[in-house]
C-alpha cells in the first residue's frame, strides 16, 4: 500500500517533469535551428515533440483513472526511451545533444521499477541508441549526422554508452533501493513515534491527578482533564498564562531533582483548595531542559479529615478531663454538702444556721449543675439520629417549662404553624435545646413577661423562635452569647447556650440571636426539613399524641417589635 | 435496722454516710478498697452493700460480682460521681439494687 503510494507520487511528478523536459527540449532544439546550420529535420522534430507531448498529456489524465501504476510506470519508460531514441536519432544520431536523455530514463526506471527493470531499461537504452547509430551508419536508414566516423570509433561510441548506461542503471538502482528502505525504517519510526505519543496522550488525558507543563518562562503548554477539573478551568483558556496565576502560595523551588510541596489555591468559583505539588525538570534528550513538570494531587479534603481527627482527639482529651475533674470535684462536694445536711438534722438550728446551711446546700447545687453541663459540653458524644417530630417535641418542652416555679410568672404564646414538623435528629439533645432556650428566656424576665415560640416552614427546614420581652442585650452580649461562662443570668450555669450552638452544629443545623438592650431577645433556629416517616416508629412520638400537650392556638398573637430588634449578631 | 457496708475510696464520703446512716439506727461498717469489701464480705453478712463504682484496682462492679456470689440476699446499691449511662446499665445487669449518682442530695 505504501510502496504503491510511492509509485504514483513519483509518478505524478514524472508526468508534469517530462512535459517541462520536452518543452525545454524543443526550445532548446529551435534555439539550436536558428543560430547554427544543422542537418535536423524540424517538421519530424516538431511532429515527435507534439506526440510526445500528447502521451504525456494522456498519462496525466490516465494517472487519477488506473489504480495500476506499476504498469503504467513500466509503459512510461518504454514509450519515454522510444520518444528520447527518436529524438537522438532526429538530432544525428552520434552528432545528437540529446544523449543525456537515456541515462536520465534510466535512472527514472531505477527509482520507480525494480532493478530488473533498470537494467532492462539500460538494455532497451543500449539496443535502440546502438541501433540507430548501426543503421545509420550502413545507410539502412537516413542519417542525419554531419560527421562521418570510422566503424571502430561507432562500436566504441556504442560500447561506452552500453557501459554509461549499465553503470547508471547499477548505481541507481542501488541507490533507489537504499532510499526506499530508508523510506520504510522512516515511515517505521515515525508510526512508532506516534503509538507513543497516542500512549503519552492516553496516560496523561487518564490520570487521576493534574499535571501541567510549562515551558522555561513558566507559561502553561498543557493541562490535562483532571488538571482542569481541579484548577476548574479548561486547558483552553489558560495556555499560555502563567502557571502561578492559579497558586496563592509559591510553588516548589525548581531543580534538577523533584520537589514535592503543598500549595492552595484558589478556584475561579472561589474556593480555597490545597494542592501537593510536584515540580521538576522538563529535560529532552540532545536539546536538553525544556520546560517545567507539575503534578498536582487535591489534598483539601484529607487535610480537612485530618482537621476533624485533630479536633475530635482535642474534645476527646478535653472530655477526659471533664469527666476527671467532675470526680475530683464532685465527691467533696458530696461529703460537704452530706456532712452540712447531717449535721443540720442532728440538732435543731436557729434562723441564721438554717440560712447558712441553706447557703451551703444552694451553693452545692449550683456547683453540681455546673460539673453537669460542663460533662456535657465537653465529653464526647454520641447522636441518636432518628426522624422526630419537633411539635408534641416543643409542646412537652413548654408545658413542662409554664409548669416550674419561674415559668409561672412568664407567659407563654405559641404559634405553631404546622401540626407536624418532621426532622432528622436526636430526640433527647433537641428537646434539651428547647428546654434550654426556653429556660433561657424565662430567666431573662425574673419580674415577669411573655415568651412566644412560632414553628414556621422555611424553604427546606423548619424555623424555630423563641422570642422573650427581656431586657435585651449589648451588641458585645450578643457576640459572646454562645460562648461558655458568659451568661450573666442569675442561677445559670453559663453553659446552657454554648451547649445549643454545639448541638445545633452536630445537627447541621444553625442558629441566630437578635437582640438589642431594651428590645428583648429572639433565638432563630432552623432544623432541616425531613420525609415524614412512612409507619410511626418507636422513636417517634405516634400521630394523635400531640393531643396530649397543650395544643397550639392559632390565634396567638406575638407582641410586635420585639422580633424585629434593630441590631444583632448572626451566628452559625 | 440494718447491717450495711460502706464501700468508697474516698474516706470523707465513708465518713458522712457511715454518721447518716447510723443516725438512722443502722449498723454500718466501712472499707476504702474493693478489696477490703470483698474480704469483709466473705467474712460477714450484710443486708445493704453500699459501694462506689470508680474506684483503684478493684471497683463497684467487681464488688457487685462478689456480693451477688457470696451473699445473693445483699442488696448492693452503686454510686457514682459521673453520669454514665453504659456503667448504669452495666450495674443493673449485674444485679444491682439501686444506682445513685453522688452530688448535693446524696444524703437525702
Amino acid at each position: 500500500m505504501r510502496t504503491e503510494f510511492n509509485e504514483r507520487t513519483w509518478l505524478a511528478w514524472l508526468s508534469k517533469v517530462r512535459i517541462i523536459v520536452i518543452t525545454f527540449l524543443l526550445a532548446i532544439e529551435l534555439v539550436i535551428a536558428r543560430l547554427t546550420v544543422t542537418a535536423v529535420p524540424v517538421r519530424s522534430f516538431i511532429s515527435v515533440i507534439a506526440l510526445w507531448y500528447t502521451i504525456s498529456l494522456f498519462y496525466v489524465l490516465l494517472l487519477p483513472l488506473w489504480r495500476e501504476s506499476s504498469t503504467q510506470a513500466r509503459l512510461q519508460v518504454v514509450t519515454d526511451l522510444l520518444f528520447a531514441n527518436a529524438l537522438i536519432y532526429l538530432t544525428g544520431g552520434i552528432d545528437t545533444s540529446f544523449n543525456f536523455l537515456n541515462p536520465l530514463i534510466i535512472i527514472v526506471a531505477s527509482i520507480l521499477l525494480s532493478r530488473t527493470w533498470a537494467y532492462l531499461s539500460a538494455l532497451l537504452s543500449f539496443i535502440l541508441f546502438g541501433g540507430i547509430l548501426e543503421l545509420s551508419y550502413f545507410d539502412l536508414i537516413r542519417s542525419y549526422s554531419t560527421a562521418r566516423t570510422d566503424p571502430r570509433s561507432l562500436q566504441l561510441v556504442i560500447f561506452i554508452n552500453l557501459f554509461a548506461y549499465l553503470a547508471v542503471a547499477y548505481l541507481a538502482s542501488r541507490m533507489a533501493a537504499r532510499l526506499r528502505q530508508v523510506d520504510v525504517e522512516l515511515k517505521n519510526k515515525s508510526g512508532a513515534l506516534q503509538n507513543l505519543q497516542a500512549l503519552h496522550k492516553n496516560v496523561i488525558d487518564s490520570m487521576s491527578g493534574g499535571l501541567i507543563t510549562t515551558d522555561l518562562e513558566g507559561h502553561i503548554t498543557l493541562l490535562n482533564p483532571a488538571g482542569e477539573q481541579l484548577l476548574e478551568s479548561s486547558a483552553a483558556e489558560v495556555l499560555g498564562e502563567p502557571v502561578t496565576q492559579f497558586f496563592v502560595d509559591p510553588l516548589p523551588p525548581l531543580g534538577p531533582h523533584p520537589v514535592h510541596n503543598e500549595v492552595r489555591c484558589l478556584t475561579p468559583s472561589g474556593t480555597e483548595k490545597t494542592f501537593g505539588v510536584t515540580a521538576s525538570e522538563l529535560t529532552v534528550p540532545e536539546r536538553g531542559l525544556t520546560g517545567y513538570v507539575y503534578a498536582f494531587a487535591d489534598l483539601t479534603e484529607i487535610r480537612r479529615l485530618e482537621r476533624e481527627v485533630r479536633m475530635h482527639d482535642r474534645l476527646a482529651a478535653i472530655g477526659r478531663m471533664a469527666g476527671g475533674i467532675a470526680h475530683e470535684v464532685r465527691n467533696p462536694l458530696t461529703s460537704i454538702a452530706g456532712s452540712v445536711q447531717v449535721l443540720a438534722s442532728i440538732s435543731e438550728l436557729n434562723a441564721d444556721q438554717k440560712a447558712l446551711v441553706d447557703i451551703v446546700l444552694r451553693e452545692s447545687d449550683r456547683l453540681n449543675a455546673i460539673i453537669t453541663d460542663f460533662l456535657l459540653y465537653a465529653r464526647e458524644k454520641t447522636y441518636k439520629m432518628a426522624v422526630i417530630d419537633l411539635v408534641p417535641l416543643l409542646a412537652d418542652v413548654l408545658a413542662a417549662e409554664e409548669r416550674s416555679r419561674r415559668g409561672q410568672r412568664v407567659e407563654i404564646v405559641r404559634r405553631l404553624e404546622s401540626e407536624s414538623a418532621w426532622t432528622l435528629a436526636d430526640r433527647e439533645r433537641i428537646k434539651q435545646v428547647f428546654a434550654i432556650l426556653s429556660d433561657h428566656a424565662v430567666r431573662s424576665m425574673p419580674q415577669g413577661g411573655r415568651l412566644a415560640v412560632t414553628l414556621a416552614s422555611a424553604q427546606d427546614c423548619w424555623r424555630i423562635r423563641f422570642t422573650d420581652t427581656s431586657q435585651g442585650l449589648t451588641p458585645l452580649q450578643v457576640e459572646k452569647v454562645f460562648e461558655p461562662f458568659q451568661s450573666q443570668l442569675e442561677g445559670s450555669t453559663g453553659l446552657g447556650l454554648a451547649i445549643v450552638y454545639q448541638t445545633l452544629q452536630a445537627h447541621d443545623a444553625c442558629i441566630s440571636v437578635h437582640s438589642s438592650p431594651g428590645a428583648g431577645i429572639e433565638f432563630s433556629l432552623e432544623l432541616k426539613r425531613a420525609e415524614p416517616p412512612a409507619r410511626s416508629q418507636p422513636d417517634s412520638v405516634p400521630a394523635g399524641s400531640a393531643n396530649v400537650y397543650p395544643s397550639p392556638t392559632p390565634s396567638a398573637e406575638i407582641p410586635a417589635g420585639v422580633v424585629e430588634a434593630p441590631s444583632g449578631v448572626k451566628h452559625g | 435496722m440494718a447491717s450495711i457496708l460502706v464501700c468508697d475510696d474516698m474516706r470523707a464520703i465513708c465518713g458522712v454516710l457511715e454518721i447518716a446512716l447510723r443516725k438512722e439506727s443502722h449498723k454500718v461498717e466501712t472499707v476504702t478498697s474493693g478489696a477490703e469489701a470483698k474480704r469483709k464480705l466473705d467474712s460477714n453478712i450484710y443486708d445493704v452493700v453500699v459501694s462506689d463504682i470508680k474506684m483503684p484496682q478493684t471497683d463497684g462492679i467487681e464488688v457487685l460480682r462478689h456480693a451477688r456470689r457470696v451473699s445473693p440476699e445483699t442488696a448492693v446499691i452503686l454510686i457514682t460521681a459521673i453520669e454514665d449511662y453504659e456503667a448504669a446499665v452495666q450495674a443493673v445487669k449485674a444485679g444491682a439494687f439501686d444506682y445513685i449518682h453522688k452530688g448535693p442530695h446524696l444524703i437525702e
